[in-house]
């Protein structure tokens, strides 16, 4: 049967078209210029439409909502521009006004909505993430931890309140985290602790499943082990089995494995015991020589130098309760006055957006009673060949034995924690530099009890503030002063958590 | 790739003629999900491609070019698609379509005020249509109809909104 123009440019709009309908709609076009005309008037309608879409607003009472339609030169409001915006500014970290909410911790094999692509320890700002497919975890700044399972959509509103458009999201929020918010078509899910599933599908049906602890949903409470559906989004509620999958099963699934091949540099010291010459030093990945001493530039006093010409290798004398592959084969002991650098073959561009992680394991032999002179610490250096006594970054612990940051412009990073004495313990540093904002830069420092999980802690030993750096960090040096021997191994840099941390895996 | 200081004069542009590009590529390519993936696309090279861009010049009128070449690229990737335009047809909707962008800010406003004139349950229609995620069938399930129902209303509806916007555009 014939159509007639209008119902053809219809069911394009509509995605409903056949081929053969189309090929009509093209004959149309083809002969006739008024066809041509409306054909490309009717889709522009329809794309301004979808840029701009009428939006309810919500009456306070029964009355029937007033519909606007948002105004043009607020461009910015509109659904379709911010979408674009809001996904740009998601990838390209541009915008330093928009604040930032959560930080991805773990994403698989997922496909996001052109063109985002965060990636793991990014920070992620106010805004629609859409998620096409896979399993992604986030962590908002009020605590709670996310799963997204794609094909999801969901607007990052606040630090403490996001908003399901369509898919399915597990909410895991622990002390302290309560009060997360989702919101639904159907209604606001308010988290009272602890972990909650909520499916929104495209037609507005919803469904709230409680694991554990309390939800509240039109204002009433659900306690573990009850569910609910609303089959509209006005509709009244159905008690439904909870059937929705919790979150560790969802981590489970998705099967975090550690990353090393997204290493940018490793440092296993993998030598044979014994005295090993610096000019042999030259294992490892992602240097562009051996360890050295520092040259005369490097020195703070230039004719001094006690650092001995060689690395001492050792082995057995750590307590790796971690899964560290590789971590027994061979590690380096500290002597009491020593600097030993290494360049890196990629750069850490602290002038642009971007995440980067490091471990180390570290060993104290002995921890004197009292505060010696010179002061016993072990460090990890990172600076600048350009401006080497510039702005730099060193991880460490202060006189007693707290964890602490310190940039290279002399500002001190502490946290009140004292690190066990003569353990092994396990440092991690996570850095993330901002090409226009502050960068931040975080160390925890595990001991041989801890074990780490598949995704970046919540709670850091040390955070710096207002830190603004634009180096471009090409040079690592471990040093150690005072009296007692140290011992460290397996130096990892990387762009994520599980690119350089041992975490553990399920079997 | 351009410099990344240039990525501020790049969005600024690329948000001021977003519209148009957007409808530009809506006409060439029938189906949604193609026209999407075209038009990001078309964003994702507009960029790579910034330093040829030459500052003052007709930002849409390049993108325009890029979005044609970008849809006649995805023509030729799915060519057993029966459900693309032939390349005589994209070149006729080229040419009308990019004529016709000159006056896209008028028309979205004039489009503005004949929506505001619509009866509410025409509006709300709309609503409900154009939300983000939203079909014909999900909108027939809200609202308890049958999709063709849904599909005839609109249809309805936007032969009144173009008789309306030509008349808006005529009279201002």
């Amino acid at each position: 049967m014939e159509k007639t123009l209008t119902e053809l440019c219809g069911k394009v709009r509509d995605d409903s078209i056949s081929p053969e309908e189309l090929h009509q709609l093209e004959a149309l076009i083809q002969a006739n210029p008024e066809a041509r005309d409306y054909y490309v008037h009717f889709m522009t309608f329809h794309a301004l439409l979808e840029d701009l879409p009428p939006v309810r607003e919500e009456g306070e009472s029964n009355a029937s909502p007033r519909v606007t339609f948002l105004p043009v030169w607020a461009a910015l409001a509109g659904v379709g521009v911010a979408t674009m915006i809001l996904s740009f500014l998601l990838v390209h970290r541009s915008d330093d006004q928009t604040p930032t909410v959560a930080t991805l911790l773990f994403s698989e094999d997922c496909r996001w909505k052109s063109p985002q692509a965060p990636e793991e320890g990014q920070r992620l700002r106010e805004g629609r993430l859409e998620l096409k497919q896979g399993i992604a975890v986030l962590r908002s700044d009020s605590g709670a931890e996310v799963i997204l399972s794609g094909p999801t959509q969901l607007d990052l509103v606040s630090a403490s309140h996001a908003k399901l458009h369509f898919g399915e999201v597990v909410v895991r929020a622990e002390q302290g985290a309560e009060g997360f918010t989702v919101g639904t078509p159907a209604s606001d899910m308010v988290d009272l602790g602890t972990e909650f599933a909520v499916r929104v599908e495209r037609s507005g049906t919803t469904e709230l499943h409680v694991h554990d602890g309390e939800v509240v949903c039109r204002d009433q409470i659900l306690t573990a082990g009850q569910a609910v559906r609303f089959p509209k989004a006005r509709s009244e509620p159905e008690p439904l089995d909870v059937a929705a999958p919790r979150f560790a099963e969802l981590v489970g699934y998705a099967n975090p494995q550690p990353r090393e091949d997204l290493r940018f540099a490793y440092e296993g010291f993998h030598y044979p015991a014994g005295i090993l010459p610096l000019s042999e030093s030259d294992t490892g990945k992602g240097w562009n020589g051996p360890w050295r001493l520092r040259l005369s530039e490097e020195r703070q006093r230039p004719d001094e130098e006690p650092t001995p010409d060689h690395l001492r290798i050792v082995s057995g004398q750590m307590n790796v309760t971690w899964p560290v592959r590789g971590g027994q084969l061979g590690m380096l002991e500290l002597p009491g006055n020593c600097f030993y650098v290494r360049g890196l073959d990629r750069p850490l561009d602290l002038a642009q957006d971007d995440v980067f992680f490091f471990s180390l394991m570290v060993k104290e032999t002995e921890r004197f009673e009292t505060p010696a002179k010179p002061q016993e610490a072990v460090r990890l250096t990172f600076r600048d060949s350009r401006s080497y006594f510039g702005p730099a970054i060193s991880f460490g612990h202060g006189p007693l034995y707290e964890p602490r940051v310190q940039s290279g412009r002399g500002v001190l990073f502490t946290s009140p924690f004292v690190l066990p004495p003569e353990q092994t313990t396990l440092w991690i540093g996570k850095i993330l530099s901002s090409r226009q904002g502050e960068d931040e830069v975080f160390f925890r420092i595990y001991g041989e009890q801890d074990e780490l999980d598949f995704a970046e802690p919540r709670t850091w030993h040390v955070t710096t503030r207002h830190l603004r750096l634009d180096s471009r960090i090409d040079r690592v040096i471990l040093s150690s002063t005072g009296k007692s021997v140290r011992i460290v191994d397996e130096l990892r840099i990387g762009p994520s958590w599980r690119s350089v941390a041992p975490m553990k895996t399920e079997p | 790739m351009p410099d990344p200081d240039r990525h501020d004069e790049f969005m600024s542009l690329f948000l001021e003629f977003q519209p148009r590009i957007r409808a530009y590529v809506r006409t060439l390519i029938p189906r949604q999900a193609d026209a999407e993936d075209v038009f990001q696309e078309t964003a994702a090279v507009l960029w790579r491609k910034f330093d040829q861009f030459e500052s003052g010049t007709h930002f849409d009128r390049w993108a325009f070019r890029t979005a044609y070449h970008q849809a006649r690229a995805f023509r030729t990737k799915k060519s057993r698609d029966r459900l693309q335009f032939h390349d005589e047809v994209l070149d006729l909707l080229a040419e009308r379509a990019a004529e016709q962008s000159e006056t896209l800010e008028e028309k979205q406003s004039a489009l503005q005020i004949c929506v505001r004139k619509l009866p509410t349950s025409d509006r709300d229609l709309l609503a409900h249509r154009y939300e983000d995620g939203a079909t014909n069938r999900s909108v027939a399930h809200l609202l308890g109809k049958s999709e063709s129902a849904i599909s005839r209303n609109l249809n309805r509806i936007y032969e009144r909104l173009l008789k309306c916007v030509n008349l808006t555009l005529r009279l201002s």
